[in-house]
């Protein structure tokens, strides 16, 4: 009997002492379909080639090896590709892909939404990365000519950049700067959200989108920029919008504490001058400021800059 | 022979010869250097793969697109020029682009774009599907019209395009993220165009094309009035459903690929007609020759102007057409072509 026992717990101190030294399964074997990391806090492991994942729309992207030549079709991407320390890779780059500097010296592709095929073609990208803002049949061509395509959307926030981020990583075996770059991302946001604990007043705040004879737009209720402004302390003075339009009426009635206008393009100058707008409240106490809306709409490594921006902006007093 | 029949057959075998050498050249130019050396190379000793997918699976559709669906809107437009007696109708004049329009809003609105359908986005078969019901409606709301007259198709065509269109716009206001994607699809494109896509084109063009030349002699009698015609045995009012079903098909194929690219169902048959005069008979497939040779010239211009960004097509057949039309007018007051 008390030998029993005795093997009894010599088994299972084998048992756990095999479990504890077994190798956790790469994660990208051979032609097994790899499902992406939701928030990497597994050790960053050896990416193994040939790999196969899903991208943001749930399509198959098939990687034959590790990618020397990189064509970006997003200005995000572009970005995280830079993030990655994989700059050097990227070989194509869209006209509107202006972050970092460097991406200037890379050869452009042509626009965002109807780049050039044949441009591409003779890039000979080995993964071409795009976003939803291409058009469709551009994208279905690329495929149907053999090309992996990565497409990521730019309209799932927060969440959304983690995911690319770290879907990137993996496909250019970069998954330690990925890894480094989302823990950062994440400090940050917890810094920010430190902060935010000790708010007393939330100010109402309208984020100017355009303005003016072609209407008002704004982010409204469920989109990232609204979830943004309340992280960073403020409430959005504009939350009723419907599909981004909202009404200058709404805003004369709303008189919200601050004004935040986008940067690109640069629209505070005309907002403060502009008939109408002028003697709104926020505009005559001076406290409508510029934001740089690139790192709040590309759902990428500055999207926690961006609501940083916010931050400092919405509750200037918590951060001195 | 007389110099009529000599000036048109040289047009016809010039227009052939230089819709040849356009085509060839469009599958040497483009927005990269890939040129006659690189295929030389790739025949000759293998060279570089990427060579082969540029000249024959990037360009190669691109040109047959352009060519097809400038060989329909060309000839269409010569045959509503002819059947309405109106020399500024143009092949979209019965709301089929405000119908294709429509159909692809809803896919790109709905969010079906990427999704795929016999080497079709969805964007396509809903864009054809509305070209076509729109045609269809066109085409009831005239006949239950005033004795079927060809005023009433016109207008029942306007007043369905403006319904649509106005769908269109509250489509835009409704869905901020697809504006873009609309206005992109609607400027007109070939830069998705595949050998898949071409596979399903051709044969509707060509049916559709093929069955409205039957109606070239019946034409040229209607021209000289609907009563005038009567008198004469042509089956006016019977003519109107084959060729607009034959026509509508042509249309819808080729806006459901490439978007509205409007001025080449406009200008080039009268362009044509100045040529070779008003004879349905020779109007009709010169049209479509000169149409297929302005549409591959216009895409090459597209594609290599300002790479790379690509210019729509469309932008650039305006660009050409609208000077050229000015000047038609203008010319029509000194007892020019337009009656």
């Amino acid at each position: 009997m008390k030998k029993m026992i005795a093997f009894v717990i010599v088994g299972m101190m084998c048992i756990g002492l095999f479990a504890g030294c077994a190798t956790p399964a790469p994660s990208g074997t051979a032609g097994a379909p790899t499902t992406a990391p939701s928030a990497p806090t597994t050790a960053p492991v050896k990416v193994t080639y040939p790999l196969s994942m899903k991208d943001a729309f749930d399509k198959n992207v098939d990687v034959k090896a590790e990618p020397a030549r990189v064509v970006s079709l997003a200005p995000t991407t572009t970005e995280i590709v830079f993030a990655l320390g994989a700059g050097a890779k990227l070989v194509g780059r869209t006209d509107y892909c202006d972050f970092p500097a460097e991406a200037a010296k890379v050869p452009s592709v042509g626009e965002v939404v109807n780049p050039n095929v044949e441009t591409i073609v003779s890039m000979k990208p080995d993964v071409i990365f795009a976003s939803s803002m291409t058009k469709a049949d551009i994208i279905t061509k690329l495929r149907q000519l053999k090309f992996a395509v990565y497409m990521e959307d730019d309209l799932k926030g927060i969440a959304g950049a983690y995911q690319s981020i770290a879907d990137l990583g993996q496909i250019l075996n970069k998954q330690e700067a990925a890894g480094g770059v989302l823990l950062s991302m994440k400090n940050h946001l917890l810094y920010i959200k430190g902060k935010m604990q000790k708010v007393k007043a939330r100010p109402s705040v309208y984020y100017v989108v355009g303005f003016g004879q072609y209407g008002d737009w704004t982010p409204g209720k469920g989109t990232f920029i609204d979830e943004a402004i309340n992280l960073a302390g403020g409430t959005n003075s504009g939350a009723s919008a419907v599909e981004w339009k909202f009404s200058l009426e709404q805003l004369i009635k709303n008189k919200p504490d601050i004004i935040l206008c986008q940067k690109n393009p640069d629209l505070k100058g005309d907002f403060v001058k502009a008939e109408k707008y002028k003697d709104l409240p926020a505009v005559k106490a001076g406290k409508v400021y510029s934001i740089d809306n690139n790192k709040l709409d590309r759902a990428g490594p500055r999207i926690i800059d961006g609501i940083d921006e916010l931050s400092r902006l919405i509750q200037p007093t918590l951060w001195n | 022979m007389n110099k009529h029949k000599v000036r048109v057959r040289v047009l016809f075998f010039t227009l052939a010869a230089a819709l040849l050498v356009a085509m060839v050249a469009a599958l040497l130019f483009g927005s990269t250097k890939t040129g006659l050396q690189d295929l030389l190379n790739l025949l000759t000793t293998g060279g570089d793969s990427s060579v082969a997918t540029i000249i024959f699976d990037v360009r190669l559709p691109r040109v047959l697109m352009a060519a097809i669906t400038g060989m329909g809107l060309a000839l269409v437009g010569a045959v509503y020029q002819g059947f309405f007696r109106n020399p500024m109708a143009d092949p979209f004049m019965l709301g089929m682009s405000s119908g294709a329009a429509f159909g692809a809003s809803v896919a790109i609105v709905l969010g079906l774009e990427s999704a795929l359908f016999f080497g079709m986005g969805f964007v396509s078969v809903f864009a054809f599907v509305g070209a076509v019901l729109t045609s269809v409606a066109v085409y009831l709301v005239a006949n239950s019209g005033y004795r079927r007259q060809k005023v009433t198709i016109l207008l029942a065509g306007i007043a369905i395009s403006f319904f649509l269109s106005a769908f269109v716009s509250l489509f835009m206001v409704f869905s901020h993220g697809g504006v873009q994607k609309i206005v992109f699809w609607t400027m007109g494109g070939l830069g998705g165009a595949s050998m898949d896509q071409v596979i399903v084109l051709f044969p509707a063009v060509l049916i559709g094309s093929v069955g409205l030349l039957f109606f070239s002699r019946d034409l040229n009698v209607l021209a000289l009035g609907e009563d005038t015609a009567r008198s004469l045995g042509v089956e006016v009012e019977r003519m109107n459903l084959p060729v607009l079903a034959l026509s509508s098909l042509v249309i819808a194929v080729c806006v459901s690929f490439t978007g509205v690219i409007g001025f080449v169902g406009l200008i080039i048959p009268h362009m044509i007609r100045l040529i070779s005069g008003p004879d349905h008979r020779t109007l009709l497939p010169l049209s479509a020759l000169g149409g297929a040779l302005f549409m591959v010239i216009a895409d090459l211009l597209a594609r290599t102007v300002a790479a790379p960004a690509e210019i729509p097509v469309g932008a650039i057949t305006a660009l050409v057409g609208s000077p050229y039309f000015i000047w038609l007018l203008l010319r029509s007051g000194k007892g020019g072509v337009l009656k």
